[in-house]
């Protein structure tokens, strides 16, 4: 028999106008906030993050309470919190259901985050196409505001907080967290250097904090569960849900929240339909900066430590499905060109590396490959993972070791025969 | 301190340096190309990664900051492989096939190539041939092949602005041009444009560098390590065979510069300490080697003009001046250095003439020094272009304040410095002191300036009684009333001037409406003449507009030991870059061999008359017949007797001094079209210039530079009149 | 200046207005030219120069970044942008076949705008919306589950 599946991020979201603040209110909301603010001290409410295990869910899952910590306390300068909204992982679409179906959820986990901290001006950077996403939250903060959820002396404490909306222009860098906040500064988003980390010197050189919106949004159920419930859900080391976002060849594409370290086989079939069109080949299993699995390395918990250990990331958590019928080849040269086209271009290895691949792979995709040309791409992972300023060059070159490395043969026979060898393929480009 | 091995060698630091400025410290190499040391770290090229004890990953040097304890290691078989790797990928961004070739000895030997390779991609047809840093590199990590054809650009060659020309596609996006201009320089004229591969360095909108607010400083080109920026002049020059340090003597601030020579000749000049301006920069050589120079002894027999030897001109000069003694004048520039200008007194003191100089308003002098611009405070800049003509001296007020502080212009025209200055407030011509008055003082004087009295307000509550710096042109305002809080700085052009001012010199001027006068000895200078003299000697790098009997050629300041005195009122060493060109001789030889072959002996002093003050000229009003206002600004790119656009084409380019600036409602009245000739008449001289029609002056006033042997000297009422082409 | 771009009064108060949001002007640099490309469609170059001139910044800065983001236009767009999401799931759900589809149909290029100016073809790196692969966005509304037959019909009703 099955349990009562948790729901922590969805459980508003079937509620008609889920994204008003009177349907968040009369289903429990800024309970959290009143609980905090009322209740806690600042120290307090860190300490429940802490102890909930909740991990960033952008991508690194980073454990979010250690970083908060990292905040300097005796800093005489303002405090920031940065939400990426970004987005920008392909694969990734779970944000987004957060912001337009319950985004006084991400409003009062900013609150929160904020008296914790000690912030009191909080920049939600969103992607530029989240049209519709930025509305809402624009008039979600309107109608908080008018209820004195946030504001000047909010809940007659004298916690103050400020919440813009600040909308980007179409940068995937942008999505990393030092390269968000030169965005956010008015900059080209290129990644700055660490140390110094923005926890000290972040976005106008104040101390920052810069956290996903799902993870924001997990922090009122922390404050109002406990730490220690939320932790209880998830694996050891970590808590809580996650929103698998699944997309390709599944017959239920979506959003599913899932406890984390919820076993892939049992999201790909029960939650998400079944493979559509063909047998599972492979899945990407967190955006595709992930490492690709092949159909047998599927049977894995997805969690961070979990993926890591078969190899690949558990990252945003975007789940891409593949079936058989997809060219592997054409595939990477897809996630090649993505690269190729995002790179900031501030380090050598990933701007002229991206550009290599990409060049590399299209010319193997029109039957012009060489021979050795699968060994030059290989040779550029050392010199480009972990060699560069950001994670940028990482994502690079996940995708291209596995991809490579897990479906050679097909690369090879595009290499020898000068095309591909899958009966009734996809034409994906 | 903080105390670290690097390669085994015990190293102490102070806190907050990197790891790549310790190494360097101790003369430990790490191959780098995006670091350049008095610029932010880029950590872009990944070359100087170096391995670190206890770190999984081998870390960027040039971003670490060192840690007590630290252990370093620079160099490993696996860093050398990864810096190969990085360089590769540099290198198939930029013409490479040269770099690697296994000929490259011979090539350079015998010119001789087996490959072809085209013009655009070859080392020996680049003029960063032996300076490029990427070609050190090679040598070093010893690259051979590299596995990745090139990947040519294709862009434009930009060769359209003065002093220097960009090829992007040798660019291999460090990232330092663009740091330079925007760190050291606060230019803000190039930047990355586009993003990943695509990256670019480029203006805003792609105008060219004249079209932007850029100064020609060149700390761009001096940043590139590759062949992407490169000097128009001098780009062939070569390696120099050696670096000769001294002070740059265009301008009164008289920056250190360092001077590249080879085979006796300076083939370039670049900043040593602090940065240049684009005289500094670019127009060193090109003033030294200069093709109108002239430097051989000239000599007038009857209508002829002869080359002579120097004993026959120093022979006939001295004749000249034993004929007219007593009714000589010795007019010199202030330019001169302060070994000649001791020349020329023992020179006066033996009799034989009296010395002017063109300086007005020496009573202004005083003596400042950059310690005291020490605290931050607004700067008010007073009828002068200080972004063009003292960009250096603004740099080095600035350098040391953490805030930015305002920027105030008050001039009628809207200059460089105007355009971008906070606040730029235009009061109407002759009332300066007015406004100074309104600003600084409780005046209850009404405001008859021409400026708002709310723009007034602003400015006081941006001074928020923290006083500020006035720079003012001192031959525009004689006497400015200021309270204490105000620190008054007068910006002269020429150096010098506590040296002239005990020389206790007529004014020029003077001398050139003295009647008695018959004879000129021109040092240096090079008047507008008010009546025909019987002899004029003159003394210079190139022929004076006025004409001469004998032409002593002068040695340039990069040619000569000697020392002169700046704006600070401290002494300026000049050190002997090349061998005097030609027969050309050091300016204090001459005047030494002219005094000597005189005879005379020292000390009898016959000094011909007192200087007399001069007062401040009272303002004219534009009349019927003179409608308009002719104002004289000050030329600070001006040596000795020339203008520096009349010599180099750069700078006719960058800044023509040989123009009339007038407003374009005027400019129509007159018909007169932008970049014609146009007649300035006024009751004593009249004179042809070119129209350059520009808003940015008021109407019914008119914008010349200074210019002497033009005379244009002081503001006058003219009428103009246009010359049909 | 082409006075078609003169930013009026209300305008550049309200991007004026946009500084008191951050704690430097420069940083209400991309929220201001995100209303200027609403406005105009792209941001022209007149309208570089007048957000530095307000946001008191060198046209290099406005520049640099104007060029460096992918959905800020230099140069005049089509009436309608429409935009083919290109990532890999809604690619291997026939998102390329679509651009395909998209640009024979328009007979233009990627990145190009059609001759009669009504539509500029886009490639867009994700977005957002993967589990109702393909995805097309149309002045900035998302299509989901797009077909060739869907397209026929969005583009018969644009016009």
């Amino acid at each position: 028999m099955a349990k009562e599946p948790i729901r922590i991020l969805t459980k508003n979201w079937d509620i008609k106008n889920s994204n008003t603040i009177e349907a968040y209110i009369k289903n429990g909301g800024y309970k959290a906030l009143e609980k905090a603010i009322k209740q806690m001290n600042p120290e307090q409410v860190m300490d429940e993050v802490k102890k909930s295990n909740l991990r960033g869910r952008g991508g690194a899952g980073f454990p979010a309470g250690v970083k908060w910590g990292f905040v300097p306390k005796d800093s005489d300068k303002l405090k920031y919190l940065c939400v990426n909204a970004d987005e920008g992982e392909p694969g990734t679409f779970k944000d987004r259901y957060i912001m337009t179906l319950d985004p006084h959820m991400l409003l009062e986990g900013i609150a929160i985050t904020s008296y914790a901290v000690g912030i009191s001006a909080a920049y939600i950077y969103i992607r530029n196409e989240y049209i519709e996403s930025i509305a809402i939250l624009k008039t979600a903060i309107q109608e908080a505001k008018a209820k004195n959820y946030l504001g000047a002396s909010i809940l007659g404490s004298n916690f103050n907080l400020e919440i813009y909306v600040h909308r980007g222009a179409g940068a995937y860098i942008a999505g990393e967290e030092t390269g968000l906040i030169e965005s956010l500064e008015g900059k080209r988003a290129m990644p700055r250097i660490r140390p110094p980390f923005p926890a000290a010197v972040g976005v106008f050189n104040c101390p920052t904090v810069v956290n996903n919106v799902e993870t924001i949004a997990c922090v009122p159920s922390i404050i109002e569960h406990g730490g220690e419930w939320f932790a209880g859900i998830g694996v050891s080391k970590d808590g809580g849900t996650k929103l698998y976002a699944v997309s390709g060849h599944v017959n239920n594409p979506g959003v599913y929240e899932l406890p984390v370290g919820t076993s892939l086989q049992k999201i790909l079939y029960e939650h998400a339909g079944g493979i559509k069109g063909g047998e599972l080949k492979a899945v990407i299993p967190g955006g595709i900066s992930a490492s690709v699995l092949a159909a047998r390395e599927c049977d894995i918990a997805m969690d961070c430590q979990s993926v890591a250990k078969a190899g690949s990331m558990l990252g945003s958590a975007g789940i891409i499905v593949m079936n058989n019928r997809v060219c592997m080849v054409e595939a990477l040269f897809n996630i090649a060109e993505f690269y190729a086209e995002e790179s900031c271009g501030q380090c050598t290895p990933c701007r002229s590396g991206s550009h290599w691949i990409k060049n590399i792979l299209e010319r193997i995709l029109h039957g012009k490959g060489k021979t050795d040309d699968l060994e030059i791409m290989l040779s550029f992972i050392p010199g480009i993972m972990g060699r560069t300023i950001c994670a940028f060059g990482d994502a690079l070159c996940g995708p291209v070791q596995s991809f490579i490395t897990k479906f050679r043969d097909e690369f090879e026979y595009h290499i020898i025969e000068g095309k591909c060898n899958i009966r009734n393929k996809l034409d994906i480009l | 301190m903080i105390r670290l091995k690097i390669n085994d060698i015990p190293i102490e630091i102070e806190e907050g340096k990197t790891v790549l400025e310790a190494a360097r410290a101790h003369n430990i190499r790490i191959p780098t190309l995006c670091n350049q040391a008095d610029l932010a770290p880029y950590g872009g090229c990944r070359l100087c990664m170096v391995e670190i004890e206890g770190y999984q990953r081998p870390v960027t040097s040039c971003t670490l900051p060192c840690h007590d304890g630290m252990v370093v290691k620079t160099d490993s078989p696996q860093l050398k492989d990864l810096r190969r790797f990085t360089l590769e990928l540099i290198l198939s961004e930029h013409p490479y096939s040269c770099l690697i070739c296994d000929k490259k000895e011979d090539c350079a030997k015998f010119m001789l190539c087996i490959q072809k390779e085209p013009v655009t991609l070859g080392c020996k047809y680049c003029s960063k041939d032996g300076k490029c840093e990427l070609q050190v590199l090679v040598e070093e990590l010893e690259i051979k092949e590299i596995p990745y054809p090139l990947t040519y650009r294709g862009l434009e060659v930009e060769r359209w602005d003065p002093f220097f020309e960009r090829d992007y596609n040798l660019c291999i996006l460090c990232n330092r041009c663009v740091r330079a201009c925007n760190e050291i320089r606060h230019a803000g004229v190039i930047q990355f444009q586009y993003r990943g591969p695509d990256t670019v360095v480029g203006t805003a909108f792609g105008l060219t560098h004249l079209e932007t607010a850029c100064q020609f400083c060149g700390a761009c080109v001096d940043a590139c390590p590759t062949g992407a920026m490169s000097e128009r002049y001098g780009k062939w020059g070569g390696v120099p065979d050696k670096k000769v340090s001294t002070s740059c003597s265009f301008c009164s601030i008289a920056c250190e510069v360092l001077l590249n020579v080879r085979d006796n000749a300076v083939i370039s000049s670049e900043p040593e300490h602090h940065p240049l301006c684009v005289r500094g920069r670019f127009g060193i050589s090109q003033f030294v080697h200069n093709p109108k120079r002239v430097t051989e002894p000239f000599l007038k027999k009857g209508t002829r003009i002869v080359e002579v030897e120097w004993d026959e001109a120093l022979q006939a000069a001295v004749e000249k001046l034993r004929e007219f003694k007593g009714r000589t004048g010795i007019i010199f520039s202030p330019n001169l250095t302060v070994e000649a200008l001791d020349a020329l007194i023992e020179l006066e003191n033996s009799g034989f003439g009296i010395l002017g100089t063109s300086l007005d308003s020496l009573s202004a002098y005083a003596d400042f020094s950059l310690e005291q611009f020490s605290k931050p405070a607004p700067i008010v800049v007073l009828n002068t272009d200080i972004i063009d003509d003292f960009s250096v001296l603004m740099l080095q007020i600035r350098k040391s304040w953490k805030e930015k502080t305002p920027l105030i212009v008050i001039d009628s025209a809207q200059t460089k410095t105007a355009d971008k200055a906070d606040v730029w407030l235009q009061p109407k011509l002759g009332k300066e002191e007015d406004l100074l008055q309104l600003l600084f003082s409780e005046s209850d004087k009404r405001n008859t300036t021409g400026v708002a009295n709310e723009l007034i307000e602003t400015v006081k509550a941006m001074f928020n009684g923290n006083g500020a710096y006035l720079f003012y042109n001192p031959s525009n305002i004689a006497h400015v009333k200021l309270p204490g809080s105000v620190k008054a700085i007068p910006l002269f052009a020429r150096p010098n001037l506590s040296k002239i001012m005990n020389m206790q010199v007529q004014n020029s001027n003077d001398i050139l409406h003295d009647d008695s006068i018959d004879c000129l000895f021109l040092v240096g200078e090079s008047p507008s003449l008010k009546k025909t003299y019987k002899v004029i000697i003159a003394q210079d790098h190139f022929i004076p507009a006025c004409g001469y009997d004998i032409f002593l050629p002068a040695a340039t300041f990069a040619e000569v030991d000697g020392s002169f005195i700046a704006l600070d009122g401290k002494r300026r060493t000049l050190n002997k870059a090349i061998e005097p060109v030609g027969k050309s001789k050091p300016d204090d030889w001459i005047i030494k061999e002219i005094t000597n072959n005189l005879g005379v002996e020292a000390g009898t002093t016959t000094r011909a008359k007192e200087p007399t003050q001069k007062a401040t000229p009272k303002q004219v009003k534009p009349t019927g017949k003179y409608p308009f206002h002719l104002v004289v600004r000050e030329n600070n790119y001006r040596f000795r007797n020339k203008s520096l656009s009349s010599l180099m084409k750069g700078f006719k380019k960058f800044r023509n001094d040989d123009c009339l600036w007038i407003h374009p409602a005027d400019a129509e009245n007159l018909k007169l079209k932008d970049g014609k000739k146009v007649q300035i008449i006024s009751k004593d001289f009249s004179l042809t210039m070119t129209a350059k029609v520009t808003d940015s002056v008021p109407a019914g006033t008119v914008y010349a530079f200074h210019d002497p042997s033009a005379g244009l000297v002081m503001d006058k009422i003219v009428r103009l009149e246009c010359i049909e082409s | 200046m082409n006075e078609a771009f003169v930013l009026d009064e209300e305008l550049k108060n309200r991007l004026t207005a946009l500084t008191n949001d951050y704690s430097t002007k420069l940083a209400a640099l991309l929220p201001a030219l995100n209303i200027i490309q609403d406005k105009f469609g792209f941001i022209p170059p007149e309208a570089e120069q007048q957000i530095a001139e307000l946001l008191d910044i060198f046209p290099t800065q406005v520049r640099e970044v104007t060029t460096f983001y992918s959905l800020f236009y230099n140069a005049p767009v089509g009436h309608h942008k429409i935009y083919v999401c290109y990532n890999l799931s809604c690619c291997i759900e026939g998102g390329g076949k679509l651009l395909h589809y998209l640009a024979k149909k328009l007979r233009v290029s990627v990145n190009e705008t059609t001759r009669d100016g009504k539509f500029s073809l886009y490639r867009t790196p994700c977005t957002g919306a993967c589990e109702k692969a393909p995805v097309i966005i149309v002045n900035g509304a998302y299509h989901y589950n797009v077909t060739p037959e869907y397209i026929d019909e969005l583009l018969t009703k644009l016009g």
